[in-house]
């Protein structure tokens, strides 16, 4: 096996303000002909940038390589160092010799070209060929790409292809020059856990026949596991831990690299919470790293639950009367009308779902993007206008609610959105945004208490006092939706619904974020939906489970039980996309590639 | 215990004890930081602001006489010229005054402005010769064909632009950011009547309703800030109704609504000031326009009523008197100079509140 790739000492560094901040930390990593490495790791740890300082992408200014060599073995002119050679000369490797896929499928294509003209395009920009040629190979690489329909995919527009497509396009794009290494910045990270496994097993099949090196960034351990041959774990623009994927699996050194093992929501238990980073190391005044002795295993069993727990919980919830009742409620929207308006054809977002949610109880909402899930939960805020059915809430119809019933029920149901970064207003400080909903609700006399009030939320979310006078843009994306969750609480709701909440996290800040909304759901006798596409978090999260599907619920029932016993294909289907990362299934594949490699 | 562990990070703790700002503070930290812009800014805010002492700096009147043991205060009190012995009708000419008194030899004496002419003054009587005179030590920019002090009229034409340009930008702001505002967040049929009824608006010919206007009374100062404003206010609705779709779409729209806010707290306090970014980079180019406009009224006669001291009647002057070099350079010069400082003032405003920084990817 030869080395193609040999990072020495890279540093990275961006100027903010006044000072500048180090992005990557005198990194080292070599990557060999045919093999596939995975950076993981979560935001802001210097993973992307130090890809990005690769490719010699870096925005200057802010951002400036300060130090180090990255030596590339190319077949046609040798051993150079890509910070030495010249701009032009850097044309000739990246794009071509060297190419990448990013993590948004929406917005790296061009929306206003058709996808097949921008391979195509691709295609000549690096090589010799008529136009015709490059037209044919676009189609290939497209059926290569397993993208159904070749024609009228090479014919469609971006906005008319789904995420999973998007990124497969990205992906033949990439592969249009038949790069010797492919660098992958977190592609499956903003798609579905179900094309997420699809992306993931196309570009194994791919590395397996092309023979090519693979750079593969991602946050989420699990991912890494179904691809990677070895793996580099990414802490504060540092490499803390290298070594190959069955060891990091199976013995992981470093406390970063068993958070990061122990924090995806495990599937085959049940846990109270989930390990986060702190069960592993912690940080003392001067932000040195102090160690907690603990492994994996004794860190997830101290907070497994019994099934005998799981059964007796479930049935002093079901031994209430159900909080809200969803019964046969249609959500529908138009999709085509004729020239004088009318509605001909309506897209059923929802259709005819019925389901009870019982005090206390977390009921998990699961299926697909475009499943209608978020919809029913809009829907259910009264956000969304339903097409009929009802929704009753403690006896009452929701749908019914006029003026001041209203504004009741809103101080009774509250949501917690996606995107922590759109969902707090930039201009309002953290303080004012908590205690709008107070005021608008007139709980509390004055500003005083409900000052006071903000401040014991901001504790309860594990925030400091001191962020009262703070903006939006000043936290991470963690906290801002733990700000979210403080704002949720601050009219004292019942019952809250969590509209992929934790989409947008990293898994380790993930976890951190779920472990809260458990503790709340304890300490203030809260009912949740919680809604997301991954099974594996609304299984951890909830005690009951819907699986929904175009529109309709495919099953439903207890957590555990759907998780062991699947009705339906499409649930089997869900359950089959998640990464599993257990250590049989690594080291095999490890032999399979072993022998793949030395043929190399 | 687990969840601090992000708040405690080094960065934030540091960040902590800075004082937090808001968008608008950091993006006027910005500004401050763009050299050109904000002494543009400045220069342009201490001249505005001069401006309104001008009668106390740049008058015919005398700021305090001296006469016969009492102090007179001309500025602030008609006195005509009886009053001080002076044998002439009407007003007191203060500048022979001044001459006078110090013939005389006497307890009496005349404090005059810094620049001791009025826009309005004609200068004949001191001034041999036909008008337009040219620029001498008295007066730098020479005099008009009716022999008024050039400079003079300049600096108090420079008050009435910027002030009119003000007057208009901040009306027709208001009226098209309201009605924008409620095409953007209503939508549906609303929206689309109140977008034909503006285009039907904006069909009209700006130019040939100012000529009817002002051949059937003269326009004044409130008049004219009435029409531009009715025709201003129509390009800020594009810009909020845009904006206002935009953001009401946005997810704090919808937990602000699931709170139970009320339609108006949503405008105004949510959606309202996170769409005001376009239109406050466009409102220096806004003002810039409003005085170019008020130029070219005055320029063509159908501007303020005269003798109103203005600079598109200053540059009409130059035309048909084109061999008087200051009757066309100092105007140009000063429109010049005024429409410069705007810009550069636009430009830094728009520098500040871009979230692009302009680097390149390589």
């Amino acid at each position: 096996m030869s080395t193609i790739l040999e990072v020495i000492d890279l540093e990275t560094q961006f100027k903010t303000d006044d000072k500048f901040v180090k992005a990557v930390d005198k990194i080292s990593f070599t990557l060999n002909r045919g093999e596939t490495l995975g950076i993981v790791g979560e935001s802001g740890s210097g993973k992307s940038v130090s890809v990005f300082s690769i490719m010699r992408l870096i925005p200057d200014p802010p951002g400036k390589i300060t130090g180090g060599k990255i030596f590339y073995d190319s077949k046609d002119s040798g051993r150079v160092d890509l910070l030495s050679i010249t701009e032009k000369q850097m044309l000739h490797y990246r794009g071509n010799e060297i190419s990448m896929i990013f993590q948004e499928p929406m917005t790296s294509l061009n929306p206003v070209f058709r996808c097949g003209e921008q391979v195509v395009e691709a295609i000549e920009l690096h090589q010799k060929v008529s136009h015709q040629e490059a037209k044919e190979r676009t189609l290939n690489l497209f059926n290569e790409v397993k993208l159904p329909n070749p024609e009228r995919i090479f014919q469609a527009y971006p906005h008319q292809l789904s995420g999973g497509q998007k990124q497969r396009v990205m992906i033949a794009m990439a592969m249009s020059c038949n790069p010797h290494i492919l660098i992958a910045d977190e592609p499956t990270t903003a798609l579905d856990v179900t094309v997420q496994a699809t992306i993931l097993d196309l570009m194994r099949q791919l590395r397996d026949e092309i023979g090519m090196s693979i750079i593969f960034i991602t946050h989420d351990l699990g991912v890494i596991g179904e691809i990677a041959d070895k793996v580099a774990v990414m802490y504060k623009g540092k490499i803390v831990e290298q070594g190959t994927t069955l060891d990091i699996f199976s013995n992981p050194q470093h406390p970063y690299t068993k958070s990061l093992l122990a924090c995806r929501p495990p599937l085959g238990i049940r846990l109270k919470k989930l390990p986060v980073i702190s069960d592993f190391m912690n940080e003392d005044e001067n932000g040195n790293m102090v160690e907690v002795n603990a492994s994996v295993e004794q860190v997830v069993n101290s907070v497994i639950v019994s099934e005998k727990e799981t059964q007796d919980r479930r049935n002093a919830l079901m031994n209430n009367a159900p909080r809200l009742r969803v019964k046969n409620l249609k959500t529908y929207f138009p999709s085509t009308k004729n020239f004088f308006g009318k509605v001909l054809d309506w897209v059923r977002a929802v259709d005819d779902v019925s389901f009870d949610v019982y005090p206390g109880e977390t009921l998990g909402l699961v299926g697909e993007s475009g499943c209608g899930k978020t919809t029913l939960g809009r829907t259910i805020l009264r956000l969304v206008d339903a097409t009929d059915g009802e929704v009753i809430y403690k006896d009452k119809d929701i749908f019914s609610f006029k003026g001041d019933d209203l504004k009741e029920m809103r101080k009774n149901m509250q949501i917690i959105f996606q995107d922590p970064y759109s969902s707090l207003n930039p201009r309002l400080t953290i303080g004012s945004a908590i205690l709008e909903p107070m005021k608008i609700h007139g709980i509390y006399s004055n500003d005083r208490e409900r000052k006071d009030k903000v401040f014991e939320l901001l504790e309860k979310v594990n925030m400091e006092p001191s962020h009262f006078n703070r903006y939006p843009h000043e936290f991470s994306g963690g906290q801002r939706q733990r700000i979210c969750i403080a704002r949720a609480l601050a009219v004292n709701p019942e019952f809250i619904i969590c509209d992929e909440s934790v989409s947008a996290l990293d898994v380790s800040v993930q976890a951190q974020v779920l472990n809260l909304l458990i503790k709340l759901r304890e300490e203030l006798h809260l009912t949740y939906i919680f809604i997301s596409h991954d099974l594996s978090v609304v299984k951890f999260m909830s005690d009951r489970m819907v699986v929904m599907n175009q529109g309709v619920i495919e099953e439903m029932g207890p957590a555990d039980e759907i998780y062991n016993n699947p009705q339906k294909e499409y649930t089997k289907k869900l359950i089959e996309a998640i990464p599993k990362g257990d250590i049989e299934t690594i080291s095999e594949r490890a032999k399979r590639r072993a022998k793949l490699l030395e043929e190399v | 215990m687990a969840e601090k562990e992000l708040t405690s990070k080094p960065e934030n703790t540091n960040e902590s004890k800075e004082i937090s700002t808001s968008v608008l503070m950091k993006r006027w930290k910005k500004f401050k930081t763009l050299k050109r812009g904000y002494y543009s800014f400045l220069v342009i805010l201490f001249f505005y602001l001069l401006s309104f002492a001008f009668p106390l700096l740049i008058n015919k009147d005398a700021l305090i006489v001296h006469y016969e043991g009492e102090y007179y205060f001309p500025v602030f009190q008609f006195y005509d010229a009886k009053t001080f012995g002076q044998d002439r009708p009407g007003e007191t000419n203060y500048r022979i005054l001044k001459q006078e008194f110090s013939n005389q030899d006497g307890d009496n004496w005349v404090l005059m402005p810094l620049y001791p002419y009025s826009p309005n003054e004609n200068l004949l009587e001191e001034i041999p010769g036909i008008p337009p005179h040219p620029p001498t030590m008295q007066n730098f920019a020479g005099t008009d064909d009716r022999g008024r002090d050039v400079f003079a009229r300049l600096m108090y034409g420079f008050n009435i632009s910027i002030s009119f340009a003000l007057v208009v930008t901040m009306f027709s702001y208001i009226l098209g950011v309201v009605i924008g505002a409620i095409l953007g967040f209503f939508g549906g049929k609303i929206d689309i009547f109140g977008q034909r009824l503006i285009e039907i608006w904006s069909t009209l010919p700006f130019l040939y309703v100012i000529i009817i206007i002002s051949s059937l009374v003269q326009p004044n100062f409130i008049l004219l800030t009435v029409i531009l404003t009715l025709f201003g206010w129509i390009g800020i609705t594009y810009y909020i109704r845009g904006e206002f779709y935009r953001e009401k779409a946005r997810e704090y729209v919808s937990a602000a609504v699931s709170m139970g806010a009320k339609n108006r707290t949503i405008i105004l306090k949510h959606i309202l000031p996170n769409s005001l970014v376009p239109i406050i980079s466009f409102a220096p180019f806004a003002i810039v326009g409003n005085i170019s406009s008020l130029v070219a009224l005055d320029f063509l006669g159908f501007g303020l009523p005269p003798p109103t001291p203005s600079w598109g009647q200053l540059m009409d002057q130059g035309l048909q008197n084109i061999n008087n070099w200051w009757l066309v350079t100092f105007p140009l010069i000063a429109l010049f100079l005024t429409l410069l400082c705007i810009v550069f003032i636009g430009e830094a405003i728009r520098e500040a509140f871009d979230p692009k920084v302009y680097s390149r990817l390589r």
